[in-house]
């Protein structure tokens, strides 16, 4: 007589604990082939995958997970954190194709999203959907994403994830050259960063600020966003980000 | 048996005795471009600059805020621009679009297309027949005036619901660019010169606007005389630099608040435009509350119209004989109350906000955010426009940056404003 799946999905957990993924993936197969609705083994199976560097497999299953059951929160959650690891996984070579599969994902998660009415899911998934195609290089249709996500977040009062948002909306103006939208989000996302008292945000923030309004000919007030900027990176010794702010400094001490 | 009030002939027997054949306050201009010759007031420099460069094919940004008269100076601009070129030798055709339908670069081009192939109809069989089959919009003419060789058209589009019937007609798919570059390059040929004037051309988005511009630059930039105006309030001094960049506008205008001097002949060119017999008096205003009125407007006047229509319509309903310092004080505070009264909650919560704050700015605190439940001054930006856009707010610009302080129209609101 054969095992039962959960007798599989154990032995698929247990082989994946100790890295033995190929074998731990052949189980989850198993399991899969006597109930094949099972969520958690899709979700597992597509964690396995991804420890595989097997990245469009690992999607297409956690996918499937999704889909056989899409009101479960926890899952939503685990499997953004899993598409976050595979986007810092991917090595250049790799990135152009599981990026756009990972974008197909995303644009699937919101269509069920949208459908089931789950607005704290939508805002995450539609936050990566952004930052995805912001690093892709997609920077109207990453725009298009994240103003989804400002409109959520301002309706959710979640000043967390707006704050965040706009900082890419602020940095995706500049990168597209409404400089003076960008200038009043990087502020605003300033504003929520003190309410959040993220004093790392705010001076990274207040630097790119500072730098716009360099650009722009703001000049009394980007010799202040720097100077503010400086403050903090030489109190927390953040050298690279003291350079940089050394660097727009010697310039504006030209102008 | 029902005895009607006469209401109506109190109401003119009084204008009557004002001199008036009707209140002739309008919060928006005439679009009769010889009525609005004979109010228009001031702007004389703008105005000189203006129609020297639309004459010689240069590209003009004007921008002002909310009511500070972009509209009435464009239509002005024209107007003058056709009675002086008539006086010359050469063809102008003049083409004014009150607005531009649609969301999508392709609906700015069929506007443009629409509008240039209706002006040619007459005499091109190409351009009848894009008229005729056009499909997505309609057009209308809102005002044709020929001097000499000068055709001025003001047109305005509507959308109608229509099907395909004819494949090579400019659809609501196909890219019309192609087809208007060739249209325009027809115009020249009947025109020595093209004046296209674009009102509100800033009230898309601005990435819109600003795809427009960048995939638009043989539109903008190619043929020597062909000259766009294009008017807007929200161009900053940024998205102007980025603009300038693309080479396609020569000059900005900037519209600024108007003295309260100008404003004051305003008024009286407006009553003029209703008395039976001119005067340079502001009768039934005294000169104090005129100058009274003028400061309330606040440079703007949109704002200095909007005050003297209600103004006006009060005093001639409580049959006052004249409107000054003892009458003045119960007339503004049903003015006042006549407006205040129709905002929503929202807007009074703002306008409570600004009338403690003197005025709402980027920097606004965040309790004073808190209070009108929003989260960031950018969350606040289209209550804002909307504010502006019904007179509640008045935006201000300097070197400072931009402030929107409470019209004087409205009463002062009190601390819990959804009451």
């Amino acid at each position: 007589m054969g095992c039962s799946h959960k007798a599989w999905v154990l032995k698929g957990n247990v082989l994946g604990s100790i890295e033995r993924y190929d074998e731990a993936l052949l189980s989850y197969d198993q399991a899969l082939r006597i109930k094949p609705d099972l969520e958690d083994v899709y979700y597992s199976k597509g964690v396995t995958l991804a420890n595989l560097n097997k990245y469009e497999e690992a999607i297409i299953s956690l996918d499937q997970a999704l889909e056989i059951k899409p009101d479960e929160e926890a899952l939503w959650n685990a499997t953004n954190e899993v598409f976050e690891l595979i986007k810092q996984r991917l090595n250049i070579l790799e990135k152009k194709n599981i990026f756009n599969l990972l974008i197909q994902s995303y644009q699937k998660g919101i269509e069920i999203l949208q459908h089931i009415g789950k607005p704290n899911q939508l805002l995450k998934f539609n936050y990566q959907l952004g930052r995805t195609l912001l690093e892709n290089g997609n920077y109207t249709e990453a725009i298009k994403k994240f103003e989804v996500c400002e409109a959520i977040s301002q309706e959710l009062k979640d000043p967390s994830m707006l704050s965040m948002t706009l900082y890419h909306l602020a940095r995706l103006y500049h990168l597209t050259g409404l400089l003076e939208q960008s200038r009043l989000y990087f502020k605003d996302a300033i504003r929520l960063f003190r309410r959040l008292e993220d004093d790392e945000k705010i001076a990274t923030t207040t630097l790119a600020l500072g730098n716009l309004e360099m650009q722009i000919g703001r000049i009394s007030e980007a010799r202040n966003h720097l100077k503010e900027a400086k403050n903090y990176f030489q109190m927390f010794e953040k050298t690279e980000r003291l350079m940089e702010v050394e660097q727009l400094q010697q310039v504006l001490g030209t102008v | 048996m029902i005895v009607p009030k006469n209401r109506l002939g109190k109401y003119k027997a009084f204008l009557k005795k004002w001199n008036l054949v009707e209140n002739p306050f309008r919060s928006t201009p005439p679009d009769d471009p010889k009525l609005l010759a004979k109010i228009f007031y001031g702007r004389d420099q703008e105005l000189d600059l203006a129609i020297l460069m639309l004459y010689e094919g240069r590209n003009i940004m004007v921008r002002g805020a909310w009511g500070i008269g972009k509209t009435s100076f464009i239509l002005n601009l024209l107007y003058q621009l056709e009675q002086e070129v008539a006086g010359q030798s050469g063809e102008m055709l003049i083409l004014y679009l009150s607005s531009i339908p649609g969301d999508k670069p392709t609906d700015f081009y069929r506007a443009i297309l629409l509008a240039i192939a209706d002006s040619l109809k007459e005499i091109d069989p190409e351009a009848k027949d894009i008229v005729d089959t056009f499909l997505g919009y309609s057009i209308q003419r809102s005002k044709i005036s020929t001097e000499g060789k000068v055709n001025f058209l003001a047109v305005s589009f509507s959308y109608k619901d229509e099907s395909l019937t004819n494949r090579l007609t400019p659809n609501a798919n196909a890219d019309p660019y192609p087809l208007l570059i060739r249209l325009l390059e027809k115009v020249e040929q009947t025109y020595e010169r093209l004046v296209i004037a674009i009102d509100d051309f800033d009230k898309k988005d601005p990435i819109l606007v600003k795809t427009i511009l960048e995939g638009s630059l043989d539109l903008f930039r190619n043929g020597k005389h062909r000259a766009f105006i294009v008017t807007g309030r929200a161009f900053t001094h940024l998205q102007e630099a980025t603009l300038k960049a693309l080479g396609i506008f020569s000059k900005e205008i900037k519209l600024n608040p108007m003295t309260q001097d100008d404003l004051r002949h305003i008024a009286i060119n407006y009553l003029n435009s209703s008395r039976t017999t001119p005067s340079d008096d502001c009768e039934p205003f005294t000169n104090d509350i005129m100058s009274l009125i003028t400061n309330y407007a606040q440079g703007f006047p949109r704002q200095l119209l909007t005050i003297c229509e209600q103004v006006l319509n009060v005093a001639a309903n409580k049959e006052y004989e004249e409107i000054n310092s003892g009458t003045f004080k119960e007339i503004w505070l049903e003015a006042k109350d006549n407006y205040t009264l129709v905002l929503t909650p929202q807007l009074r919560h703002l306008l409570y906000i600004a009338q403690q704050t003197g005025g709402i700015t980027e920097d606004i605190k965040d309790q004073d955010l808190d209070k009108l439940k929003v989260l960031t001054f950018v969350a606040l930006l289209p209550i804002l426009k909307e504010a502006e856009d019904l007179g509640v707010l008045i935006l201000h610009e300097d070197e400072g940056g931009i402030k929107y302080v409470p019209s004087k129209l409205f009463r002062t609101i009190s601390p819990n404003p959804d009451i």
